[in-house]
């Protein structure tokens, strides 16, 4: 049941390719800290962990599918990759879209990057600041 | 400990929970009881608010449990508690139209009120006062009324809340009033046993096959670690939507039930967003407040006030690269609506199990489906217009973004051919159907009072029972099932027939 203790599902050189897309889909991951890109990285890679291993090896092959892809300038990727995400072809449209889901959750999951957007709910004092209409994060 | 009991419960959640508080009585009465829950008792500390720490230890599969193929996501929890754990809340008594619609002899709208409303108070069910309303909410209020269209509260079931918008990630102070905080301590208190982290695997006779096994979270279960064969006069399956079909389905029961798994609805929801061009509270407090069902009866959806969390919010969104980053950026300018579609019962769109007994959902969209969501979509552009958005994000627009300066043109713009299948997240946190209750053992499962067709000795209690969607919000109508389930075994009991 707790994905930390399972072996990682993605080899080095499938972390790389999933680290050289995401600066195509989240554009600020290529000036984030390493330390962001591995949580990123790893929290991907918890999600797949649990999931059957028919449902990993469709997004290994995924990767390597686009891989080469990153290897061309980025206006060219993001045209690419806009091609693929409104394919005729729904299982490329799928595949594309759990890519997506896959960085954001590991890109937007982490407490620092939402800080970073003023995301900072309250636990205790919500209602607190809402009646003193204070506006949460930087001006 | 104990393997012979009087009722077996499976599942905690809106059914399972009612079931075992409305029998509870029978307790003093000599009945001995227990529910059976797969997922943990959370302690309270464990509800961090962390969204994808709470994602992974709250729901199945993280909250998205997908279809075949893989065009919907369905979320529902695994606890003490079930899905009232991660609900919102609010609290809708189902319609005449949607009872009668679902046309059961013997289930009636006059029949469901009072136990509706029974459980309401049950759970502190109240409209928010105003000055606890946040500003996401009142521009959704004011954009309707702009337009003319009607905006309702909704009740909802809180107490003490303190507005950390988190709901949907567990309560972090107690204040949401689930079953884990009413109905399941009350049983407790006189009597049922609630055996966690103890999955039920397989039904059979009379019987069930479980196992608990050790969960990194919550309280540790009553029982060790261990497969056990659990005998019952009475079996109430209350596993939720997904999961009571799959597992009655891999138990192969004694009879046949070609309805089985059959007429999934789910009412299948888009988040959509929208960008001020100026920061506003919308975060903080109660996240859903308001609610326009205008449309609910000729086009078949509605919208409601929502405030989600970051990556959900960002997977919400078709697209990405700078323009995706850039609506992202500030997450205080961003507005958002729900709109859920009422879909349709229908025979092919069910619920098998796989080799686990897990659940494998075949659900197909339908034509009426995906036209009620891009016409939400043209509705909810307009009342974030004139509610004073500058930019909206709408799945099925020819653009990323729509511009205030366009905001004429939502209808031309927002149009079926851009609404692809698998390029967005459609997600439902609604599913119903698969034990349906009616007369015809050809087209449904369970009768009125939640009995399994043929079978004396096994109930159903849980959305699944649902004949067709409820057109609203709907674990109030669950509990109302589930208590006229319980109403006919506690009759049964004390008409000595289960003793
Ligand atoms: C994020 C979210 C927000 C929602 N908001 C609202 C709202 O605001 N208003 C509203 O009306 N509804 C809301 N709902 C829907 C509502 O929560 C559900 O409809 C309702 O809880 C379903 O009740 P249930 O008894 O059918 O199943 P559940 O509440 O899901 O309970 C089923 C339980 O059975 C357990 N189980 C499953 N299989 C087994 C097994 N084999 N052995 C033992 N135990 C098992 C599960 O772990 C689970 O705890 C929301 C749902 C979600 C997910
Ligand atoms: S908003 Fe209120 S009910 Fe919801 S999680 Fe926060 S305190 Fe609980």
């Amino acid at each position: 049941m707790d994905a930390r203790q399972r072996r990682p599902v993605l080899k080095a050189w499938q972390r790389r390719i999933l680290v050289r897309l995401a600066t195509c889909i989240v554009p600020e991951t290529a000036t984030a800290s390493a330390q962001s890109i591995d949580a990123m990285v790893d929290a991907v890679d918890g999600q797949l962990q649990p999931r059957p291993r028919l449902q990993q090896i469709a997004f290994k092959l995924l990767l390597l599918g686009l891989g080469w892809m990153t290897l061309l300038p980025a206006g060219w990727q993001a045209s690419l990759l806009h091609l693929l995400e409104a394919f005729p072809i729904r299982l490329v449209r799928v595949g594309i879209w759990g890519l997506k889901t896959l960085i954001y959750l590991g890109y937007y999951g982490q407490e620092s990057v939402q800080q970073r957007i003023n995301y900072l709910p309250s636990k205790l004092e919500g209602n607190v600041l809402l009646h003193a209409r204070r506006l949460p994060g930087r001006a | 400990m104990d393997t012979e009991f009087d009722i077996l419960i499976i599942g905690s959640g809106a059914g399972g929970g009612t079931v075992a508080s409305a029998l509870s009585p029978l307790c003093a009465d000599g009945a001995r009881i227990a529910v059976l829950e797969w997922g943990p008792h959370f302690k309270d500390e464990e509800f961090t608010g962390g969204e994808l720490e709470m994602a992974q230890k709250l729901f199945f599969e993280s909250g998205a449990i997908t279809n075949r193929d893989q065009t919907l996501t369905v979320a529902c929890a695994r606890g003490y508690g079930g899905s009232t754990l991660a609900y919102t809340g609010t609290s809708i008594e189902v319609p005449q139209r949607s009872v009668d619609h679902w046309n059961v002899p013997g289930l009636t709208i006059a029949d469901l009120v009072p136990r509706m409303r029974h459980y309401k108070a049950q759970n502190n069910v109240h409209e928010l006062s105003d000055e606890d309303i946040n500003e996401n909410n009142q521009l959704f209020a004011a954009g309707c009324r702009a337009l003319g269209y009607s905006v309702k509260k909704f009740p909802v079931n809180i107490k003490g809340c303190k507005g950390s918008g988190m709901c949907n990630m567990g309560c972090p102070n107690g204040a949401k009033q689930g079953t884990n905080r009413v109905q399941l301590p009350a049983a407790e208190a006189a009597g049922v046993q609630v055996i966690t982290n103890c999955r039920v695997h397989r039904i059979l006779p009379h019987e069930v096959e479980a196992e608990v096994a050790p969960s990194p979270y919550g309280h540790p279960s009553a029982w060790p670690a261990g497969r056990y064969r659990l005998h019952a006069k009475v079996i109430v399956v209350a596993a939720g939507t997904m999961h009571s079909s799959a597992l009655m389905a891999h138990s192969r029961l004694p009879v046949s039930l070609p309805a089985l798994g059959r007429y999934f609805t789910c009412h299948p929801a888009l988040t959509l967003i929208a960008q001020h061009d100026h920061p506003f509270l919308n975060y903080y407090g109660f996240p859903k407040t308001y609610y326009c069902d205008d449309f609910e009866e000729q086009d078949d959806y509605i919208l409601e006030t929502c405030m989600y969390f970051p990556f959900t919010t960002a997977k919400s969104l078709a697209g990405f690269g700078a323009e995706h980053s850039a609506l992202m950026a500030d997450f205080r300018r961003l507005q958002m609506i729900l709109v859920l579609v009422s879909d349709q019962a229908e025979e092919g769109n069910r619920i098998t199990p796989d080799a686990d007994g897990n659940p494998v959902l075949h659900y197909t969209l339908s034509e009426r489906t995906l036209d009620a969501l891009v016409d939400s979509q043209r509705i909810a552009a307009k009342i974030f217009f004139a509610g004073g958005a500058a930019r909206v994000h709408a799945p099925a627009a020819d653009r990323f973004l729509i511009d205030k300066a366009d905001s004429d043109q939502v209808d031309q713009l927002i149009d079926r051919r851009h609404l692809k299948l698998g390029k967005i997240s459609i997600a439902s946190a609604h599913p119903m159907g698969g034990c349906r209750i009616g007369t015809d053992p050809k087209n449904s499962v369970t009768n009125d009072r939640g009995k399994v067709h043929g079978l004396d000795w096994l109930y159903v209690a849980d959305g699944s029972l649902f004949p067709g969607s409820s057109g609203v919000n709907p674990y109030v109508t669950i509990m109302a099932l589930a208590d006229r389930v319980a109403e006919g075994i506690r009759d049964r009991w004390r008409a000595g027939e289960l003793r």
